[in-house]
């Protein structure tokens, strides 16, 4: 019946769906170690450091979405094109482009990789002492690349199914909070000098990763014209999990102890109790956690499949091919760290990396488009019986 | 082609996972369920310590394995282990060499530490079972007054294992409000606050077929420096955590001859640290009359109110009594102050050294008692 | 071996191409036993038209049914003068005798009138004479067979080249009889018949709507059922009512003996283990589902009609929940809910606690579940497998023990096997309890082919707990869920209403809202017409 052909696919994400992608992308296991790395670097002042990373990342978000406005229905391998290249020499404009791409699409294979490694640390530390990580890993990257071979919409509607799940948080944070925690671990507030800041915003921009796949997805968006308000939406539910998160480890552990321990939220979840029934949380956000960081892994991957075929303008034949091909890059990258420490320098570099390419590419692109007067047209869709 | 990925995956990952065997299975009644940790002074060595194990044995429970269940509970269910090593880990490793399945943490629910041990500490003794993914936090952490060992080997008739004896007690009391709800966590947590010190912890004494709880463990930085009974323990637990605490007596006033007691069911606390530097304190506590041992008419409300005022003297005096010994005998900040200084007052702590400031400044605590029903006798 | 009629030119290349390319040479081979078979079929049942001569056809047509005992021929003479010969053929136990003894050769036999000329006998005969209620004039031998064999009578005249089909349908057909599978407390217990006729008959008198349209196929090349596509104009929606005929068309087999067979011929895709489409033997629950937007498919021969698209929601409705309140109906579907759950995962969840995670057990269960199982010699696995393997084989036992026997060996066995085998030391008393919830769990699904697909991923489920533990069950879970939502059943998402996130939909998925606000028929089908109910219900 079709349902594969690119033409097919073109409004198949409502913004309810937009939303719950984004959220999911986001949301992921860069949460588990952010309180214990920011509170590294600012101390008690996470409070407020959060906020002001937080809102870094939404300007930064907002910028995307600006562009993705301008360009509705188009994914960015499309009007990448037309921004660059001009009408006399084609080909001008498609170098130009995939020069641009690659370093956003090996962002998302990147995170991808880096979200399974620090994933299977998590489980291979925590839960299954024995088994080798490979052993984790895995059957981990194989769903990864199953999910690869799929459409957008197949995740989206993945997305959504997982995702009264990540709600869960919500109220581990609560009672965390009101049981557990202490103002006195969480004051004083004291200053914090400019290197401190701009640290834990670094730091934190890692945690906030995986926005950037907004620039694919837009594509298939039904209501483009909507995106501004469901981005934010999205964005910012995330950003009051992780900092609710945030405190609620800082109010238990306080701050000394937040910094020795390895994953501090796990550990938050540790001594929640349900009396009788069971007594340590922690299997149950374990569950959680392995949906949350795959619906980010594979997002992130999905993005990438998606650019790799949009922009060489492949059928969706090679689909399949991308995503098992790469999924090997995946494992290589994961494995790629011998030390746990190795592992944290990569994160930082990485979030650093990944913030700068988000704010230049795109705001070069908008300036290009505002300068050259470029647009794209808005399709209003046919009736579908279904998406 | 791509409709047969699916199965194709499955089939294949069925096979490398068959191929190459299950690693972390370990079943459950494969594992050495430890139960609790009792840690002693080395006493061949001079360095060291001396790890005791409480392991639970799982034939032995009744109630389980079908119609051949063992015999009545209590003598024998649990099995003790020794290990002796400079340091922890060593000392695990000596147990494991005595066991048949692989040591698990998971279950432990005590720590008890011997009162020697508590004194002479190190700080990054806890490292081990901090790293341990296994063990819980919401292990309670226990001073046994003498040699731990004699606490773990303890057989109590009213449950099978003991620990779990123990740790019923603890909870219980707990719930009371007459001992401090800190587990192993939160000894962690308080360590790593900047005024460091480990806050009071439970102080149990063994006795012949059961545990008693004896009060509170003082500590001084890392290491106990001395205990509180149970009248003491109480001002500590209104002062620092707002609980109620034991119930308290005192003697009728105007010199009738008998005591009234108080149960104490609420406890409301406020602070004033004044920048002299002095601490102002005042317990506000609602409680329950149990029993009346004088002739006294207390459906009068003179009455109800004389009575209030002795618990407010006898309270006070044992308040006093508390902050001298905690400040010239103990020399530590029981009360938890200086967190407090460091939390609100961060400029009256940066002033001082308060490691001996809070030995120095006046600490003045003020006492108010409402008794609110007296049970179900009207006088 | 066989032999090959008129000239194949290929096969007699054949030889030679024989050493050359094996497996090209397969496919040829496949190619001519197709076509020879081919040949055959139509060997007997050629596309010729009927001869003038009487005697001919009825030779023929005796030849064709290979001169067996129960087709009637019967010539006569009509008509004082005339003397014009007819030939009536029928089957013996397809025909309603009484029809063609007393309405077809009485008439001709006690009929005097004598026309004409020989052109207005036809006429005469046809028009006035035959005095049942269906007739259709044919002109091809194939088509006398077909009729034939439908159970009509079909009777032909010496000198006239074309044959006369009278409906005489009346072979014995069974009784309108209960459901089996589908029992409802309240509702009726009619089942759906064998006979095409008569279930549709049982679906017309509930729908009594004109708009109701019905499409008839004969599919399978030798068995040609009678197969039915129904679907109601102006509420489902035409693209998809094309896409099921079209796919129906296409089906080439040779026999269809059961729905399951078109189902599985039809459906989007078969690698998969969950239902793609629904049946049900319920008449009322075939209407409910027309009345919503879709296609119902009747099959001859069986009770059981298919409704297209189906999506997992269904599977766990029961006709029942629309006709109690709807709070009762709510808490009923949740219920369900969790025992799809329970079914699933709770085998698993053993497994994973007992061999990896026993910390995550209150500690006085988790001392407990080790007592149980210190004298127990396998591992958690291997007692959950052997338990549930040797439950289903109980299951399957109990469908073909007779009579009364049958569920009472399914309870008395599991339970006298599962204490045996605890009293023996083989299995801890926690498998027999988690086996047993999970297999009661697994019948609260009304509909056996959805329950059938969950005892079936419970296995992997399992294998991937021994495994990974926890994280295994996550995985698994999540394979099946990637898996599940990528299904389409007829252009409908399988995981709708709950992904892609509909809200008006979700008013009758796990919860039932009451009568009066269910005014919209299901989005999801693009019904053309969405007002279920016009005016005001209070």
């Amino acid at each position: 019946m079709g349902q594969n052909t690119r033409e097919s696919q073109k409004y198949s994400i409502s913004s309810y769906q937009s939303f719950v992608l984004l959220f999911s992308t986001i949301f992921g296991a860069g949460v588990l170690d952010l309180p214990r790395n920011i509170t590294d670097d600012v101390g008690n002042d996470t409070i407020w450091v959060l906020i002001i990373a937080g809102l870094l990342v939404w300007c930064i978000l907002m910028l995307i979405t600006v562009l993705i406005q301008r360009f509705p229905q188009e994914s960015i391998a499309e009007y990448l094109i037309k921004i660059l290249g001009s009408k006399r020499f084609v080909w001008i404009g498609r170098i130009l482009s995939v020069l641009l791409l690659i370093p956003i699409a090996g962002a998302w294979l990147a995170g991808s990789a880096m979200i399974t490694r620090t994933f299977g640390e998590t489980v291979h530390i925590m839960i299954l002492t024995e088994t080798p990580l490979l052993a984790i890993m895995v059957p981990f990257v194989l769903l990864v690349c199953l999910a690869g071979c799929s459409q957008i919409s197949v995740l989206a509607k993945f997305s959504e199914l997982l995702f009264p799940l990540s709600l869960i948080p919500i109220g581990m944070i609560i009672f965390s909070t009101l049981i557990h925690g202490r103002l006195l671990n969480v004051l004083p507030l004291m200053g914090v000098s400019w290197e401190q800041l701009i640290s834990g915003v670094l730091t934190s921009a890692y945690a906030f990763t995986g926005y950037t796949v907004v620039l694919v997805f837009s594509g298939f968006y039904q209501q483009p014209k909507k995106a501004l308000k469901v981005h934010s939406l999205a964005f910012g539910f995330t950003f009051l999990l992780y900092w609710g998160l945030c405190v609620n480890t800082l109010a238990v552990f306080g701050p000394e102890e937040v910094t020795k321990m390895m994953w501090p939220v796990l550990e938050a979840a540790k001594i929640l109790q349900i009396p009788v029934l069971i007594e340590r949380m922690e299997s149950i956000i374990l569950l959680l956690w392995v949906s949350t960081a795959f619906t980010s892994a594979a997002n992130l991957y999905v993005a990438f499949v998606e650019m790799v075929c949009g922009s060489l303008k492949w059928t969706e034949r090679w689909r399949k091919g991308v995503a098992i091909l790469f999924s090997f890059v995946i494992l290589g990258i994961a494995l790629y760290p011998d030390r746990i420490q190795e592992i944290w320098a990569f994160q930082k570099w990485y979030g650093a990396i990944a913030l700068g390419i988000a704010i230049c590419i795109p705001l070069l692109l908008l300036m290009i488009a505002l300068i050259r007067k470029q647009k794209g047209e808005i399709k209003y869709a046919k009736k579908t019986s279904s998406h | 082609m791509r409709k047969k990925l699916l199965p194709i995956s499955i089939v294949g990952l069925i096979f490398c996972l068959m191929s190459t065997g299950c690693w972390g299975q370990q079943e459950i009644d494969k594992r050495t369920m430890i139960v609790a940790l009792a840690i002693d002074k080395n006493p061949e060595e001079e360095d060291g310590i001396e790890l005791t194990m409480q392991v639970a044995i799982p034939q032995k429970i009744v109630g389980g394995g079908g119609e051949s269940g063992g015999g009545g509970g209590g003598d024998g269910v649990t099995e003790i282990f020794s290990g002796r090593g400079t340091h922890l880990s060593e000392a695990v490793e000596e147990i494991q060499k005595q066991t048949n399945y692989p040591l698990f943490f998971g279950h432990t629910q005590t720590l008890l530490v011997g009162e020697e041990v508590a004194r002479s500490l190190p700080a990054e003794f806890y490292d081990y079972l901090r790293r341990n993914p296994e063990l819980r936090r919401r292990l309670w952490p226990i001073v046994v007054q003498g040699k731990a060992k004699n606490a773990i080997q303890v057989k109590t008739q009213l449950e099978q294992i003991p620990t779990l004896y123990l740790r019923d007690m603890i909870d219980t009391n707990v719930k009371r409000g007459r001992l401090p709800d800190i587990s192993l966590g939160d000894i962690y947590v308080r360590r790593g606050n900047v005024p460091y010190q480990v806050p009071a912890l439970h102080y149990i004494g063994a006795k012949d077929k059961t545990f008693e709880v004896m009060g509170l463990a003082i500590y001084k930085g890392e290491n106990m420096v001395g205990s509180l009974g149970q009248e003491l323990s109480s001002i500590l637990l209104n002062v620092v955590d707002e609980k109620p605490g034991w119930a308290i007596s005192t003697d009728c006033p105007d010199g009738a001859k008998g005591e009234v007691s108080l149960w104490p069911m609420k406890v409301k606390r406020e602070i004033e640290i004044s920048d002299d530097p002095a601490v102002d304190m005042r317990l506000h506590i609602k409680g329950r009359l149990i029993e009346r041992g004088c002739k006294l008419d207390l459906s009068e409300l003179a009455v109800t109110n004389q009575v209030e005022k002795a618990f407010i003297e006898k309270y006070e005096k044992l308040a006093q009594t508390l902050v001298k010994k905690a400040q010239t005998e103990f020399h530590s900040d029981v009360f938890d102050l200086r967190q407090r200084i460091y939390a609100y007052q961060h400029d009256l702590y940066e002033k001082y050294d308060w490691n001996e400031k809070i030995n120095e400044i006046p600490i003045r605590i003020q006492y108010d008692v409402t008794i609110e029903r007296m049970g179900l006798e009207a006088k | 071996m066989w032999k090959v009629k008129t000239g194949d030119a290929d096969m007699a290349n054949d030889g030679k191409n024989f050493r050359i390319l094996k497996t090209k040479n397969k496919l040829r081979k496949q190619q001519l036993l197709e076509k020879h078979y081919q040949q055959q079929l139509e060997e007997h049942v050629e596309d010729v038209k009927l001869s003038t001569d009487l005697k001919v056809e009825m030779e023929a047509l005796k030849k064709s049914f290979g001169e067996s005992g129960d087709l009637i021929a019967r010539t006569m003479d009509w008509g004082g003068t005339l003397q014009q010969e007819i030939g009536i053929v029928y089957l013996d136990e397809l025909a309603n005798k009484d029809l063609v003894q007393n309405f077809v050769i009485r008439p001709l036999l006690q009929n005097e009138s004598e026309p004409q000329n020989k052109g207005d006998i036809w006429e005469e005969i046809t028009k006035n004479i035959v005095e049942a209620g269906e007739i259709k004039e044919i002109t091809h031998f194939k088509e006398a067979v077909d009729a034939i064999l439908m159970g009509d009578t079909v009777l032909l005249m010496d000198g006239f080249d074309k044959g006369l089909v009278i409906g005489s349908k009346g072979w014995v057909a069974k009784g309108i009889s209960n459901t089996r599978a589908e029992s409802v407390i309240r509702g009726s217990q009619e089942a759906l018949n064998e006979t095409i006729c008569i279930s549709l008959s049982m679906i017309r008198r509930r729908l009594k709507d004109p708009q109701l349209r019905i499409k008839s196929f004969t599919v399978g090349e030798r068995t040609k059922t009678g197969v039915m596509v129904l679907h109601i104009e102006g509420v489902a929606d035409d693209e998809m009512v094309n896409e099921v005929n079209k796919r129906i068309e296409a089906i080439k087999i040779d026999g269809i003996l059961e729905s399951g067979y078109i189902e599985e011929l039809i459906q989007d895709q078969i690698w998969t283990p969950f239902p793609l489409m629904q049946n049900t033997e319920r008449p009322d629950a075939v209407v409910a589902h027309l009345l919503e937007g879709k296609v119902a498919i009747l099959v001859d021969g069986t009770p059981h009609a298919l409704i297209a698209p189906s999506i997992f929601t269904q599977f766990y409705n029961s006709p029942e929940d629309y006709y109690e309140r709807y709070l009762i109906a709510t808490f009923l579907r949740i219920i369900r809910l969790i025992s799809l759950f329970i079914a699933l995962l709770l085998p698993s969840l053993y497994i994973a606690f007992a061999t990896f995670h026993p910390e995550m057990l209150p500690s006085k269960f988790a001392i407990a579940m080790a007592a149980a199982r210190a004298i127990v010699p396998f591992s958690p696995f291997f007692e959950a497998i052997a338990m549930e393997v040797s439950v289903e084989i109980l299951r399957e036992a109990s469908i073909r023990l007779p009579g009364p026997m049958g569920p009472t060996i399914g309870i008395v066995g599991g339970l006298v096997i599962g204490n045996a085998a605890v009293s023996a030391g083989l299995v801890s008393p926690a498998v027999v309890i988690v086996v047993g919830l999970t297999t009661i769990s697994s019948y609260a699904n009304p509909n056996f082919n959805a329950a059938i697909s969950v005892r079936l991923l419970r296995f992997i489920v399992m294998a991937s707990a021994a495994t990974y533990g926890l994280y295994g069950i996550m995985l698994s879970i999540m394979l099946i869920l990637l898996h599940m939502v990528q299904l389409r059943s007829f252009n409908v998402p399988y995981m709708a209403p709950y992904a892609p996130l509909d809200l008006q939909d979700l008013k009758d998925s796990i919860i039932r809202v009451p009568w009066k606000w269910m005014k919209t028929r299901p989005v999801l089908y693009s019904p053309d017409d969405v007002e279920r109910e016009r005016g005001e219900n209070s």
